[in-house]
């Protein structure tokens, strides 16, 4: 029961991630470009919700649209004002993503000077239910946090499946060449694909925030590498691949704490990656053949 | 001409891949590029297409200037390029790969119908439709992108190589899908190939480009001296 307990509780922290690493990913997939900043829009999205709810009132249901509203435009914005400008100059293949690196300190800067370097609590009102099934504890917030972020991976797959639009942006993620000989404008579809990603992790911001109870302006960081670890895990730009790469970390972690130590959450996170990425170098899910752009 | 190029200049880098070439393409007629490898044949093409960008010289569409356009953008006033070997998009499904055919229209019901009528014209796409593009066969694949170009309706249909790599029988079927285009359904054909016995006989006229340049051109090739020592070994 104590482990059943505990992988549940490992997907509901997973399930936060999987939402960064599809973002990575997505990016990743279209331009390739690790996207360095991602974790600070993850936590702006965070912040910008918080103050939603502090200036408006309601709940979930406002703090969720708002941020992801505020993270898709943050990063439209990244990729309009340092990503695409430097690559359009055919620099070093590493130039944008230092780019990002940049973009992401000041991001933390800011919001450091404007809500303080201190955690600051999470307060979005939702009437807390707890459950208890057999020996089995679930928290109405546990449930709203899988019900969003699984709610949306589907939504993404129906997108990426079903519409005109998702596949020319896997057609464009496929080959870019081949993209513009069916007249898809991939100038767009890189857009859409920021707005999309960056929106995931906006609303991932919100979740991390109500599980844990508070925000703090670096939280983007350590949330940001997981994520990256996360996309690794499950192969470079597959979607699928992030799902199960989030769930499977999280899951890890929340173990390693039950049956070790919580001083080495992180740690036996990382070396459950390193030792899945020795045998699969390209990850659950990776291919060869996506090394070709 | 629905298809004018005026001393065209392409390269890459300092590298000059094609010089002052002119072509033109009438409606209704299936032009074929021949020359060897490296001639700057495939280079002519992505840069009509778009892919490429015109260092010199003019390309004109229906009478619109479209060089230097984005190629998305001139995809769209109706000019299909068959990428050279087996450009499908190999993540993606038979289907996936059809409709993206048609991204650029927006007669739903018209490109269920168009999808269809592939279907029909190459059978083996519809046992194949849910299947990854990439898992199918050369002769498969390139019959696919024939079909993913035409459900775009193009007003020129331009193929790079399309015989390339692929077993003789197969070879035999692209060129007669390339015959019958033109002749059942009046589409205007801008072939470039290799193999240059077939594409002088399926076209009605014919440029040879060396170096970069075009050395050559008229609608009866096969019988000129040159050509026949140089590219048809007779």
């Amino acid at each position: 029961m104590l482990l059943l307990q505990q992988i549940i509780n490992g997907v509901m922290l997973g399930s936060s991630y999987s939402l960064i690493a599809i973002g990575y990913t997505l990016v990743f997939g279209v331009l390739h470009l690790i996207h360095l900043a991602h974790g600070e829009v993850f936590m702006v999205g965070a912040f910008v919700a918080l103050q939603v709810v502090l200036l408006m009132g309601g709940g979930v249901g406002v703090a969720i649209p708002a941020a992801a509203v505020a993270s898709a435009v943050l990063g439209v914005l990244i990729y309009l004002a340092a990503v695409k400008p430097i690559m359009a100059r055919k620099g070093h293949f590493l130039a944008p993503m230092i780019s990002t690196i940049g973009v992401g300190l000041v991001l933390q800067e800011l919001a450091t000077r404007m809500f303080g370097g201190e955690q600051v609590g999470f307060p979005v009102q939702m009437e807390s239910h707890v459950w208890h099934l057999g020996g089995l504890t679930i928290t109405s917030v546990q449930v709203v946090i899988l019900a969003v972020s699984l709610g949306l991976m589907l939504a993404l797959h129906l997108f990426v499946t079903l519409t005109r639009v998702g596949m020319a942006m896997r057609a464009t993620a496929e080959s870019m060449v081949i993209s513009h000989t069916l007249g898809i404008r991939s100038d767009r579809i890189i857009i859409l694909t920021f707005a999309i990603a960056s929106a995931l992790a906006g609303v991932a911001g919100v979740l991390v925030g109500m599980s844990f109870n508070s925000i703090s302006p670096y939280m983007g960081v350590d949330m940001g590498i997981k994520g990256l670890a996360a996309m690794l895990l499950g192969g470079l730009g597959n979607v699928y691949g992030a799902m199960i790469g989030g769930l499977v970390i999280g899951i890890v972690e929340v173990i390693s704490v039950g049956y070790l130590s919580s001083s080495y959450r992180d740690a036996f996170a990382f070396f459950v990656i390193i030792a899945v990425l020795l045998f699969r170098p390209r990850g659950i899910f990776g291919s060869t053949a996506h090394v070709e752009g | 001409m629905i298809l004018d190029v005026r001393d065209l200049r392409v390269g890459y880098g300092k590298i000059t891949a094609v010089a002052q070439a002119s072509i033109e393409v009438a409606e209704g007629e299936i032009v074929s590029l021949i020359g060897p490898n490296g001639a700057g044949k495939s280079t002519l093409l992505k840069a009509i297409a778009g892919l490429l960008p015109a260092q010199a010289g003019t390309i004109s569409f229906d009478g619109e200037p479209i060089s230097n356009r984005p190629a998305a953008e001139v995809m769209r006033r109706g000019i299909a390029l068959v990428l050279e070997g087996r450009s499908t998009l190999k993540h993606m499904t038979v289907h996936e790969n059809l409709v993206l055919g048609g991204y650029t229209r927006t007669d739903h019901k018209a490109i269920a119908a168009d999808i269809e009528r592939m279907l029909a014209r190459f059978p083996i796409l519809r046992q194949r439709l849910k299947q990854r593009a990439g898992t199918l066969s050369g002769g498969e694949q390139q019959m696919l992108v024939i079909a993913r170009a035409l459900i775009s309706r193009p007003r020129l249909l331009m193929l790079d190589e399309p015989s390339l790599g692929l077993a003789p029988l197969i070879v035999a079927d692209i060129f007669k899908i390339v015959h019958e285009l033109n002749s059942e359904e009046k589409m205007t054909i801008l072939l470039v190939e290799q193999n240059a016995n077939q594409a002088l006989r399926l076209a009605h006229r014919a440029y040879v480009i060396e170096n970069g340049e075009i050395v050559l051109q008229g609608p009866d090739l096969a019988n000129d001296a040159r050509v026949r020592e140089a590219y048809l070994g007779i």
